[in-house]
């Protein structure tokens, strides 16, 4: 990076250049929402998705008003697709928050092209997750009393659990993601009102002027949003770190052979990461496409992304080897077990589908004619993400299936509403996220300004 | 570039691009400007005091904002967090929470009640305490004495009478006050509340009728009772067979029938005695040798319960109840029993095998021609005889043998032949004469009857009970000779498969609902009183005899009749009272002697060796042990309960052995045809390791057509109709099978294999296969530590010896003080609990559970533990709150087997506590882990974390029939003392919380009444609390009490070596422990045997 003083001289001498530039991205992005017909394949999935959805809130119905029997959990298998459903999606989250907290603090200027998508992602991957806690206790009416709040019964939530610890990790995690992607949007959104008012659409104009909070752009507002961007990029980032730590608290914290491994949090952390990255590619690769938005979301940000996933897909991978040495090295024979079980037990399917999809896929980043293949890199993401979702099942699933009383051992298998749900929430996921797509900056118009060379005039960037 | 700087020239790159925003050069200080432009504070004069003052700012500048000349934009103390509880910011905090929370709040679902209380209290009745009535129970013609607990009026749970002579031991001083109860006895309690129960008479073939055209329809056959036939349920009471000699003396004609009968041990006696029915009965406590010849004297045993408590007493050596020397149990049987379970040297022989091994047993005691059979020669059964021979040589007068139902009467003979060899009688067994010697044989009854019928010789038929038209040898064809019948009538609960047929149909009064009486097995006269008024009308079988015989007296006075008759009338208050006439066993006979008697010449298969071919198979009739013999059929809580051995529920199945299975390559869960003397049945097909080679077990009592709402009805039904194929010429067990696999699959519902059954540890045909496999290996790594195992010759050798000593894989932290013993080593993160008073515990013997399931019903009854049926049994969620686990051991085609009970362990390091985020599981003050049930919000998370699975969820509303109106009877079986659990809550054993506290409070009360002494505070005395299952257990191998008081029974039991916790390396210090079991294996055995 070049010093301040010369960036600041240069920019004014091209400053007419620049802004055509400028005006350009801004061009490129707002079209997506101005068009005044959206894309039929974006119709399409919209109305795929919403189908999904409805599956979803049909499983939802069902399932408040029978119980937890219309899914395939048991008494010896207590947590299933549920769990693993809410640690999948809480995983997928992260990436959003890595690429707009950790890589601004860092100063990965690439960032730019995806941070807004992949922050919206991140918000509604925990939305997904959200639901799977609460739907999954016996009595979700009663769900909020895992909530501190004064009661003339002087109950309190019990804070040894981590259960209990979730609850606060997913709901920081969500306000923080919630805050940090509507600061983010909100110079953004200025500039769709004033475009729509410029075009004369007035009803638009005021709800995009609500939401733009009166931003005037003026100099004042720009420092204060800078802090408050910086701040909250400051709080974001130990949230990458903490919440599947947390999460993955439920499990290293208990004493199910196969669950308790200190082990768990950089793993949960590094699986979280990588399939967070996989979902984002696995979203935007269509997306550039279709929106023709391939000179801003470039290859070589795309290729940066690759190299995330196959560092992270090796964390995994070493995670993997490692919990098999310790169960191992330990000589404890219900540990020894649980892993020789998950492994060559009945549901070793599952464990080489997740070795499969997340050691051995990413291996093909290595090279760059793949890392420059998008559409080797979607079905690349896409097996990474059902990997990601089968290592949460084998962790919980088949753990559960085989613990210390062998007279207690069972199977599981998902009924139509585990299945249902899970559709539900993925038909949600999406179609938030195509409706994003469709009224919001998908890009974010003023940082990737700012990361483009004529914001640096004169200077070799 | 420092950071700082670096990173506003970021910003000034980021948007200083807006379109309508300012360029970025903008002064980085602009937005200082609110701040910081007026003149310090400090210059302010101070605060007048004297009232006047120059300017504004003068009087604004109060002397707080001059605290020592500082700066200070906002008050002292702004930054500092507020303490006042009241301020406006934090009520309006607490506000905001609350109105978000009442909303919130407004979700709960509250089940609706009403409650209508009495508007007077009624006579001896004190509202909200149970009351305790004796009564009496008979099953197959054997009566067994009870105790019911009737709350407000409704009976609720049936224990044993522990006063009774026979129900209850007395062998040590001070246990009188207990006595088991089978499974069959508290399942039956459900039958008084079964809204399928007949709800009145019918006649003409079903048209609804009534009592009173009944009694006008007997008015008319009185007139010709020398064409009237009665046929019978067996049954032992003195009434019955006082209205019966009055009416043979009319000339009514006798019938009696039992699908399971006892019959071939009264005419073996006769065989051996000369025409005198002798009935054996056994003084286990005493024997040092048993021996069972085909015989399940722990679970099918007329004597069951009395056996299984002497034997247990007989097994314990030292601590509480141990009588001294260990017995030695040898088992020589086909189907796996749980006699087979227990024993210490087991044989596995096709039952009709019985007679040669009893003739080889005799001709060795007595000296006489061995007979020449296969098998004999077998190295295998050769070792066992001979050391079986030579032990009962050495244990003259302290051995005994019982043969079982299904050997034939020659079996029978020769076994008093062995017991007089062995110097059994007067010792170790006694002969009482049989109260009913001189009736005909059960199977000879119901195939004369069905010949006079078929035959039209019968104009009415009185069918008492019974439902011979599903039970009958097939062959008879009751069915279509009870139409050439033409009144028939039959009295029974149900409209069942022989009400349908019949021209009447009486309901009959349930035996909580009628005056009885019966005898136990030793004779004692019993009285059964009833608790309620029948339900549905009904009567009795007294009553209908009474009424035929034209003078309609109630129950009670024809029992009272009866005893003056008999003689026995005495305190008939006291007698209603204790439930029996005291001294009214049946005195022994005084040493009879074996006369001789012709043995048959041995034929076919008993010539044998001990592998058949397909065709030359055994049949093996086996009672169930959910319906017994079909009657149970329609009882929810016995198909529920897993069978001892199987652990199958919901169904009856073949059973065939390993060697068999995989010679004829069947599988388990698939279908098989059975084919037995030309008739056919399709059934599924479990494989059991240690079944006899060559045996195919068949399990009665299922496919009923007309059991009710539970058990069957025409459309569905439950389990396989395997009267199909038993016939007069096999009743028992029958030749010349074959067997064929039909290629098609049936699931049986098995709680302990729910997954891949084919590899699971029941499995043999599959074990083979699996050796080696994930499942096989890690089940044989861990076994040891989860069930430990020792021998008599060890414990009484190594002084050392502990159950939780040096071998073992984690015994390095169970010698760390991983015990429930406070101030012993271990530590844990959390801060243990330090118990002032009471602390509950829980002592289980491995060496004496049966697996007999008494307290897994008996606990259902207390806990309002609700039924889930077949489907989600198969998916795993039954929930029992005490279950039995079976491992087997040992070798596929000679296992061994042991039971393990396992409810709440109440840790007191619960890793369940730990992780629920409502703290809706909790310890209490006596360390009992308690459920709070409308706290929990169900996320499962316990049952997660629990190590010993033990707790239990409800996935969906099991309780949702009962508000259905035709279940509203239902509902008075539940235990007021009990939640009925709503779906989506956690539950578990609770350690019968409620009978705690209903004894605290007793005690209590009866201190401060001055009735006991003692402090309110201190210890009860030992046995005040006794848990369901520990009442219900008939070996007494469960104890509770307080390990407070240094001298309980569980506090030596806790402190015994042998007793051990399950999984201690979690350091979940349980509060229940196990005993290791100890085996008592012949040492002539152990070193070829293959035991050990």
């Amino acid at each position: 990076m070049s010093t301040a003083d010369a960036t600041v001289e240069s920019h004014h001498e091209d400053a007419g250049k620049a802004r055509a530039a400028f005006r350009a991205v801004t061009r490129d992005v707002a079209w997506v929402a101005e068009a005044p017909k959206p894309h039929k394949a974006w119709i399409a999935v919209l109305a795929i998705a919403l189908l999904m959805f409805g599956i979803g809130l049909y499983s939802i119905f069902v399932l408040v008003t029978t119980g937890i029997g219309v899914w395939g959990n048991s008494n010896t298998v207590d947590w299933a697709w549920d769990i693993t459903n809410f640690v999948w999606w809480i995983g997928i989250g992260h990436a959003g928050t890595l690429i707009s907290a950790v890589l601004y603090l860092t100063r990965q200027t690439w960032r730019v092209s995806i941070n807004r998508s992949a922050e919206a992602m991140t918000i509604f991957a925990v939305m997904c997750a959200g639901l799977f806690p609460l739907l999954h206790t016996g009595r979700p009416w009663f769900a909020w009393w895992m909530l501190p709040h004064p009661n003339d019964m002087q109950m309190w939530p019990q804070f040894r659990s981590p259960l209990m610890w979730d609850v606060f990790a997913v709901s920081t995690y969500a306000t923080t993601s919630i805050l940090f992607w509507f600061m983010g949007l909100v110079p953004d959104l200025a500039t769709f009102r004033d475009r729509c008012a410029g075009r004369g659409e007035k009803v638009k104009a005021i709800i995009y002027g609500c939401l733009a909070l009166g931003w005037r752009g003026s100099a004042r507002q720009w420092h204060r949003y800078e802090r408050a961007y910086l701040i909250l990029a400051g709080l974001a980032t130990p949230l990458v770190f903490s919440v599947h730590s947390v999460v993955s608290f439920d499990f290293a914290t208990s004493q199910l052979p196969g669950w308790h491994t200190t082990i768990f949090p950089p793993y949960f952390v590094a699986g979280a990461i990588f399939s967070g990255f996989a979902m984002v590619f696995t979203l935007l690769i269509p997306a550039r496409h279709l929106f023709n938005l391939k000179h801003i979301i470039k290859d070589e940000h795309v290729e940066a992304a690759c190299k995330i996933m196959l560092g992270t897909g090796m964390m995994v991978g070493l995670a993997y080897a490692t919990e098999f040495f310790i169960a191992w090295y330990s000589g404890n024979l219900f540990e020894k077990f649980a892993f020789v079980n998950r492994a060559f037990g009945p549901f070793w399917w599952a464990y080489f589908l997740m070795v499969g999809c997340n050691v051995l896929v990413p291996q093909a980043f290595w090279f760059k004619r793949v890392r420059r293949a998008p559409v080797i890199i979607f079905v690349l993401c896409i097996l990474i993400n059902v990997g990601m979702w089968f290592e949460r099942f084998v962790i919980i699933a088949t753990s559960l299936a085989r613990t210390f009383l062998p007279a207690q051992w069972s199977s599981y298998s998902p009924t139509r509403y585990d299945v249902g749900l899970f559709v539900g929430t993925i038909g949600l996921f999406f179609t938030l996220f195509l409706l994003f797509f469709r009224f919001a900056p998908v890009i974010a118009i003023s940082e990737v300004k700012g990361a483009m060379p004529e914001a640096h005039a004169g200077k070799k960037h | 570039m420092s950071q700082e700087e670096e990173l506003h020239v970021l910003d000034a790159h980021d948007h200083g691009d807006h379109d309508h925003g300012a360029h970025g050069d903008h002064d980085h200080d602009d937005h200082d400007d609110d701040h910081h432009d007026e003149a310090p504070l400090a210059d302010l004069p101070p605060t007048p005091v004297h009232g006047y003052w120059k300017s504004l700012r003068e009087l604004e500048g109060d002397a707080a904002f001059q605290v020592s000349g500082s700066v200070a934009e906002f008050p002292p103390g702004a930054d500092k967090p507020n303490h006042d509880p009241l301020s406006r910011r934090n009520f309006f905090h607490l506000m905001g929470a609350s109105m978000a929370l009442a909303g919130v709040g407004a979700c709960q679902r509250y089940e609706k009640e009403e409650i209508v209380p009495l508007a007077r209290r009624p006579e001896d009745q004190t509202p909200g305490v149970t009351q305790q009535y004796a009564t009496a129970f008979e099953l197959g013609g054997v009566g067994h004495s009870l105790l019911a607990t009737a709350f407000e009026g409704r009976p609720i749970k049936l224990d044993g009478n522990p006063e009774h002579p026979f129900a209850s031991g007395g062998v040590v001083t001070g246990t009188e006050r207990h006595a088991g109860c089978s499974t069959f006895v508290q399942a039956s309690i459900l039958h008084l509340y079964d809204p399928d129960r007949s709800q009145g008479p019918t006649s003409d073939h079903g048209v609804a009728s009534s009592l009173d055209a009944f009694r006008a329809q007997l008015g008319q056959l009185r007139a010709g009772l020398a064409t009237t036939t009665v046929l019978s349920e067996a049954t032992s009471s003195p009434t019955v067979r006082a209205l019966r000699t009055k009416l043979i003396g009319l000339g009514v004609r006798w019938h009696e029938y039992e699908p399971l009968s006892w019959d071939n041990e009264r005419a073996g006696t006769r065989m051996a005695f000369g025409d005198r029915s002798l009935r054996p009965i056994a003084k286990l406590d005493r024997a040092e040798t048993i021996v069972t010849l085909d015989c399940d004297i722990f679970t099918e045993h007329p004597a069951s319960m009395k056996y299984s408590r002497d034997f247990a007493r007989s097994r314990r050596q030292n601590g509480w109840l141990g009588i001294g020397a260990m017995s030695r149990l040898w088992s020589i049987e086909s189907v796996f029993t749980n006699t087979g379970a227990m024993a210490d040297h087991r044989l596995a022989l096709r039952s009709e095998l019985g007679l040669p091994f009893a003739m080889a047993l005799d001709a060795a005691l007595r000296g006489g021609p061995t007979p020449t059979s296969e098998f004999l020669k077998e190295p295998k059964v050769d070792k066992f005889l001979k050391v079986l021979i030579e032990e009962l040589k050495q244990n003259k007068g302290k051995a005994v043998v019982i043969a079982g139902r299904r050997q034939p009467p020659e079996v029978h003979a020769l076994v008093a032949r062995i017991n007089q060899s062995i110097g059994a009688p007067g010792a170790t067994l006694e002969y009482v004469e049989d109260p009913d010697g001189d009736r005909p044989a059960h199977l000879r009854s119901i195939n004369d009857l069905a010949h006079q019928m078929a035959a039209g010789a019968v104009g009415t038929l009185i069918m008492l009970g019974g439902n011979p038209v599903y039970d009958a040898p097939a062959d008879l064809n009751f069915a279509a000779a009870l139409k050439s019948v033409k009144t028939s009538i039959h009295l029974h609960e149900y409209r069942n498969e022989t009400s349908l047929l019949s021209s009447w149909h009486v309901p009959r009064a349930h035996f909580l609902e009628a005056w009885g009486d019966v005898q136990t097995w030793d004779g004692t006269v019993t009285v059964a009183q009833p608790l309620v008024a029948p339900l549905y009308g009904g009567l009795s079988v007294i009553e209908l005899l009474s009424l035929l015989l034209g003078d309609e007296k109630s129950g009670d006075a024809l029992v009272q009749a009866a005893h003056k008759d008999l003689g026995i009338d005495g305190n008939w208050k006291q007698t209603v009272h204790d439930g029996f006439v005291a001294n009214t066993q049946l005195a022994p006979v005084q040493q009879p002697t074996v006369a001789e008697f012709p043995l048959p010449t041995l034929a076919g298969g008993q010539l044998a060796g001990s592998l058949r071919v397909n065709g030359e198979l055994e049949v093996v009739f086996h009672q169930s042990s959910f319906t017994y013999d079909g009657r149970y059929a329609n009882n929810a809580w016995l198909w529920e309960t897993p069978d001892f051995l199987t652990k199958v529920t919901w169904d009856n199945y073949a059973l065939v052995g390993a060697s068999t299975a995989s010679g004829l390559s069947l599988e388990n869960d698939t279908l098989i045809k059975v084919k037995v003397n030309e008739l056919e049945l399709e059934l599924p097909c479990y494989t059991i390791p240690g079944q006899a080679a060559g045996t195919i077990g068949l399990v009665l009592g299922g496919g009923r057509t007309a059991a009710g709402h539970v058990g069957g009805t025409g459309t569905r039904t439950v389990g396989w109709d395997t009267y199909k194929v038993r016939t007069t010429r096999g009743w028992d067990f029958a030749g010349k099978a074959t067997v064929t696999a039909t290629g098609k699959g049936y699931t049986l519902a098995n709680i302990q294999e729910h997954w891949d059954i084919r590899t699971g540890v029941g499995n043999v045909g599959a074990i083979a296969r699996e050796q080696g496999s994930v499942n096989a290996g890690g089940l044989a790594e861990r076994l040891p530590e989860l069930i430990r195992e020792t021998t008599n010759k060890t414990l009484a050798e190594n002084k050392a010896w502990h159950a939780e000593g040096s071998e073992g894989f984690f015994n390095d932290l169970v010698n760390a003080g991983n015990t429930d013993r406070p101030g012993e080593g271990g530590f844990s993160l959390f801060k243990e609990k330090d118990y002032q008073g009471h602390r509950w515990a829980m002592a289980i013997d491995l060496s004496t559970c049966t697996g007999c399931n008494a307290c897994m019903v008996a606990c259902q009854a207390e806990n309002n533990v609700p039924v889930v049926g077949r489907k989600e049994v198969m998916n795993n969620r039954e929930m029992s709150w005490i279950r039995i686990d079976r491992y087997f051991s040992g070798s596929v085609e000679d296992p061994q087997v042991v039971h393990q009970p396992v409810g709440c362990q109440h840790c007191e390091q619960a890793p369940c506590e730990q992780v629920c985020p409502v703290g809706a599981t909790t310890h209490s003050d006596e360390g009992l882990n308690d459920m709070a049930y409308n706290r929990c919000i169900g996320t499962r998370y316990c049952a997660n974390n629990c190590p010993y699975k033990v707790r239990r969820f409800n996935f969906l509303d099991w309780n949702k029939e009962f508000r259905d109106a035709r279940n509203k009877v239902r509902r008075l079986l539940f235990n007021p003392d009990v939640t009925v659990r709503m779906r989506g809550v956690m539950e578990k054993c609770t350690f019968c919380v409620q009978r705690i506290q209903n004894a605290k409070i007793r005690t209590k009360a009866q201190i401060r009444g001055g009735q006991q002494p003692g402090s309110i505070n201190g210890p009860m005395p030992d046995g005040t609390v006794e848990t369901a299952c520990q009442q219900a257990c008939p070996t007494e191998a469960i104890v509770f009490g307080d390990l407070s008081d240094k001298d309980s029974r569980v506090s030596r039991l806790h402190e015994d070596r042998r007793s051990y916790a399950l999984l201690p390396e979690t350091y979940t210090k349980p509060r229940n422990r196990f005993l290791a079991r100890v085996r008592n294996p012949n040492p002539s055995l152990v070193a070829g045997g293959g035991h050990e």
